[in-house]
């Protein structure tokens, strides 16, 4: 089905119209207001996304089907595979933004907080119609503008060093990743002399074409791309980028843009190397490309350094930045799966990485509130003065381990069983070590929250509002049930997480 | 000789190395600036170049004016993150900061 | 067609020797006029090209507006006073090699690509196609950067105000 009418693209894109108007808003409000109100506009915002989601799902979700402005261009596609990570953005920045207001750092500076909130909700449209787009073109400005604004949110906090640096260095690499990528999208339409991807997999099949221009703008493509999610050997940005940013910023550049980035690649490698809809046209095409060996080298370095880089870090956010590198090699390494439940796996990954992630996130905010200190070494004692934050830290970290009974640990033998089941024992054996490897500095962590406190902190003023309680029930409840009882995550996923155009 | 396709991407290939160069070799926040902007140019002219020869030739100069509009946005966020770090540090050679460990 | 070869050559020496001065020139201001004619000679390429409509684009944005920024950049965080413009290099012989091979590799690319002379080109390339495609199949886009110019506006003045 094509939508093309002007009413149905108004409906396919509700969520994200009404979230530009939200910006439009908080534009206006910031213009008018002599002192600006942080409750307001994160009420303003979280509201939004409630409806956004709410009509995502009752409206949106029933419209699958290609999307073309005017013509018959196809420029993007409305279908489960984009719904979910649509939602799974606008659920996870629901989060980042109620987080800004236990940042202190954010926050510090009243001149800038109205734009501030203008900054993070700019982000939303671009990552929820770059997860929709097929069209290279399309795919590369919604990049860009994820970017161009994550360079300037790197940078927000007023005359900090530490976060001018992780503004410039993030720029300056991101610039030249992203300037790649263009001149590899510019080889690939010398190659295919398409934008689209539908067509560049025509092109592909056709195996009359011309490899080697196309092969070195691919290389180029997931190079940008790799920045973008921060998998090795790209990754050197990411821990330096997070521990210079404010909190909230970084748990938004660790969760909610990675979540878009896995979303974009895995379509454009699902979409042009159609590995379980066609085996055959596949192996025509591995054995001109070998494009798997690509994808195989960025996921086994992205666990191996992630993790082993991850032992000795004593700061909350490096911790965690490579924690989500050694996560993006499991999550690179379920594109290799090429049985029918390889999208599947994928996105169950992908759903329940973001629940936990953006959970061990909001934890440490708390605890990083509480401590006034992003060391490690800070948080001794913290275990027993706030038990609540501290148990769901706990059991969110159990689950990014991987540990039953969590989330965490059906989503990894989930994916375990089906690299195996696609003859990538080697994978699956890396993967299962790299989870070893991971218990030592998680439980390190775990391991400090409970250790006796060296000296007496006097008692913090700052006392957690019962929000944040309820946000933390909201996310230990899937990351519990999900890990005793997970049908519903693999209906979810396998039912409705399809990729339109290729299955 | 008559010029060819492959006389343009030649021209365009060897603009994007020396971007390239630019990026990796200097250390002038400014000069990886330029050397961005000669990257981006080149994909500009494979675009058009490629355009020419291909069923839907005009897709590639939409390309073109979608690129240089990035590239001006691009060029504004460098030029106010280079004045937010020129304040903070008085310089902008990557090289010498350094708060954040390795 | 022996004219269009000429005005090839000479507008490739333009644009490839420009480039060079921006890449190993020592002073920056060198540099940004390397980058200035460099774009011109990238809008005279266009011209060749049959894209008309691209190469005024080119010199009223990219000259005549992303060149000053970047002039604007160089005036603001260099001290003046002192004159020092001077930059230096690092890891020139790893760089030299990968660009080499990243050139000699595109290079050989588009030879086994297409070989096709350009005499045969289209003549008359149309304004109103361009804007059929950018305000049809490409609509999407031109909203996303038209939000994105604005979005810009506020980030930039907000992290560059004292």
């Amino acid at each position: 089905m094509i939508l093309n009418t002007t009413k149905e693209l108004f409906l396919v894109y509700l969520p994200e119209i009404l979230l530009t108007g939200i910006l439009i808003a908080l534009l206006f409000t910031d213009l008018s207001q002599k002192k600006y109100k942080v409750k307001g506009a994160i009420t303003l915002i979280a509201a939004g996304l409630i409806a956004a989601i709410t009509i995502l799902i009752s409206v949106s979700g029933w419209m699958m089907g290609e999307i073309s402005t005017g013509s018959d261009y196809v420029i993007a596609v409305n279908d489960g595979y984009g719904l979910i990570l649509r939602g799974m953005i606008m659920f996870t920045f629901l989060v980042v933004i109620l987080l800004t207001y236990l940042d202190k750092e954010l926050l510090a500076e009243k001149m800038r907080q109205g734009q501030l909130y203008i900054l993070l909700v700019s982000f939303l449209p671009a990552m929820m119609i770059s997860v929709t787009s097929v069209d290279l073109l399309l795919t590369y400005v919604t990049v860009e503008f994820m970017s161009l604004i994550s360079y300037v949110l790197a940078g927000y906090i007023r005359l900090s060093e530490k976060s001018s640096e992780a503004s410039i260095k993030y720029f300056l690499y991101g610039a030249s990743a992203s300037a790649v990528m263009l001149f590899g999208i510019s080889l690939i339409w010398g190659a295919a002399g398409t934008f689209q991807y539908n067509e560049i997999r025509d092109f592909l099949t056709e195996t009359k074409g011309s490899y080697a221009l196309f092969g070195a703008g691919f290389l180029m493509v997931v190079l940008g791309m790799g920045y973008k999610m921060a998998s090795a050997p790209f990754h050197f940005w990411s821990p330096d980028v997070f521990e210079g940013s404010a909190i909230s910023v970084t748990s938004l550049f660790a969760v909610t843009t990675k979540v878009a980035a896995f979303g974009i690649f895995a379509r454009i490698v699902h979409t042009f190397f159609p590995v379980f809809s066609d085996a055959a046209l596949a192996q025509a095409i591995k054995a001109n490309l070998n494009y798997d060996a690509i994808i195989m080298v960025l996921s086994i370095s992205s666990m191996f350094i992630g993790n082993i880089a991850a032992l000795r870090q004593n700061n909350i956010k490096r911790l965690l930045a490579y924690s989500g590198i050694s996560h993006a090699g499991f999550i690179l390494s379920a594109l290799l799966i090429s049985n029918a439940e390889s999208v599947s796996s994928l996105l169950a990954y992908i759903i329940i990485y973001a629940i936990m992630n953006i959970g061990a996130f909001l934890t440490s905010t708390i605890l990083v509130r509480y401590s006034e200190s992003e060391e490690i070494s800070s948080f001794k004692g913290l275990g027993y003065k706030h038990p609540l934050t501290a148990v769901s830290l706990v059991i969110f970290v159990v689950s990014l381990i991987g540990l039953p009974p969590t989330a965490g640990f059906f989503v990894k033998f989930y994916l375990f069983t089906n690299l195996i089941d696609s003859g990538y024992l080697v994978i699956a054996l890396i993967a299962l070590l790299n989870t070893v490897i991971s218990i030592y500095y998680y439980f390190n962590l775990l391991r400090t929250l409970y250790q006796p406190e060296e000296k007496e902190i006097s008692e913090s003023v700052f006392s957690l509002p019962m929000i944040y309680y309820i946000l933390l029930l909201m996310l230990v409840t899937p990351v519990i049930i999900f890990g005793v009882w997970f049908t519903p995550v693999i209906n979810l996923s396998s039912n409705f997480g399809k990729i339109l155009g290729i299955n | 000789m008559s010029i060819t396709l492959t006389h343009f991407i030649a021209v365009s290939a060897v603009l994007f190395s020396l971007g390239l160069f630019a990026i990796l070799t200097r250390r002038n926040s400014v000069t990886i600036l330029m050397g961005l902007e000669l990257i981006l140019n080149a994909a500009n002219l494979n675009f058009v170049a490629f355009a020419r020869f291909s069923d839907t030739p005009f897709r590639g100069d939409v390309a073109v004016l979608i690129v240089i509009v990035i590239a001006a946005a691009e060029t504004a966020v460098a030029l106010a993150i280079f004045i937010n770090i020129f304040r903070n540090f008085g310089s902008i050679d990557p090289n010498e900061i350094k708060t954040l460990k390795e | 067609m022996e004219y269009f070869d000429y005005y090839f050559y000479f507008f490739s020496f333009i644009v490839l020797a420009s480039a060079a001065v921006v890449v190993f020139s020592k002073n920056l201001l060198y540099a940004a006029v390397g980058l200035l004619t460099t774009l011109v000679g990238i809008s005279g390429l266009f011209f060749l090209l049959d894209a008309r409509f691209l190469a005024f684009i080119q010199v009223l944005v990219y000259v005549g507006g992303v060149l000053v920024f970047i002039v604007y950049g160089i005036m603001l965080t260099n001290r003046i006073r002192d004159l020092q413009f001077k930059t230096e290099f690092h890891f020139v012989i790893p760089a030299l090699v990968l660009t080499g091979i990243l050139a000699g590799f595109i290079i050989k690319g588009a030879m086994e690509f297409r070989e096709a002379a350009l005499g045969k080109v289209l003549k008359n390339i149309e304004l109103n196609q361009i804007a059929l495609i950018l305000f049809n199949d490409y609509l999407i886009v031109f909203e996303i950067l038209g939000l994105l110019l604005l979005v810009i506006l506020i980030a930039a003045s907000s992290i560059a105000r004292k």
